[in-house]
């Protein structure tokens, strides 16, 4: 695990890239990679664009955090963490999840643990801006919550 | 003695301010902090529950005790991903 590795961008991200990234592992039999895509809402208001901000140093840290977390729960080889910030269009990735390990059960659990962690623990914020343009500060949405346009 | 508190999202919108300077004489709770914050923002009042707090950069309880130079960050539901 890289431990120097930053976890915020202003520049988007490029799964391809991404994913070249992660280098090989010979002992890695499974990876999964999670991205999180900017959609619009054919239900609700048009979307235009989305921005992200964040306390950098404290988001920084608890994704190190939660990658730390992820690796002791679960055998994974290593686990690369992305997110966005600043603007993101409509079909950008917001942020992209990679985790490697030997078997996918362990590579499954631990991409959806840190992702899940992303949307209510670290410190990031989206506003979404409509084509009618008003903006909204995005609430974070838990299951069984009224939809908001949200991935 | 001088804290400095953080705003971010939607409260640094509705305070219209990304930085506050609360004056103390002694130390005082996170949650005193914002009640002074709230005081001169009344805005962002019914926001300030669901908030979490970060003492310094690290994540912490409403009752800490903030002292001279501290750092309190006033933190928004999260919403990233």
């Amino acid at each position: 695990m890289n431990t120097e590795a930053r976890h915020l961008t202003y520049e988007k991200i490029d799964s391809a890239r991404f994913l070249a990234d992660s280098g090989k592992s010979c002992y890695a039999g499974a990876q999964v990679l999670f991205l999180g895509i900017i959609r619009d809402n054919p239900f609700e208001k048009k979307v235009s664009h989305l921005v992200y901000e964040a306390f950098e140093p404290l988001a920084e840290k608890t994704l190190r955090e939660l990658t730390e977390q992820a690796s002791r729960e679960w055998p994974v080889l290593d686990i690369r963490v992305l997110h966005r910030l600043g603007r993101v269009e409509i079909g950008e990735i917001a942020v992209a999840v990679d985790v490697r390990s030997a078997h996918r059960d362990e590579a499954y659990r631990a991409s959806r643990f840190i992702i899940e962690a992303i949307k209510h623990k670290v410190p990031v914020w989206k506003k979404e801006y409509f084509m009618d343009g008003s903006s909204e500060w995005s609430r974070c949405q838990h299951a069984g919550e009224p939809r908001t346009a949200e991935r | 003695m001088q804290i400095k508190i953080l705003l971010f999202a939607a409260l640094r919108e509705i305070a219209q301010v990304s930085e506050f300077a609360v004056e103390a004489v002694e130390a005082i709770s996170c949650e005193e902090a914002m009640a002074r914050l709230a005081a001169y923002y009344p805005d962002i009042t019914g926001l300030l529950p669901q908030c979490a707090v970060a003492k310094n950069g690290v994540f912490t309880g409403r009752d800490v005790l903030l002292a001279q130079g501290d750092e309190l960050a006033v933190l928004p539901p999260a919403s990233g991903g």
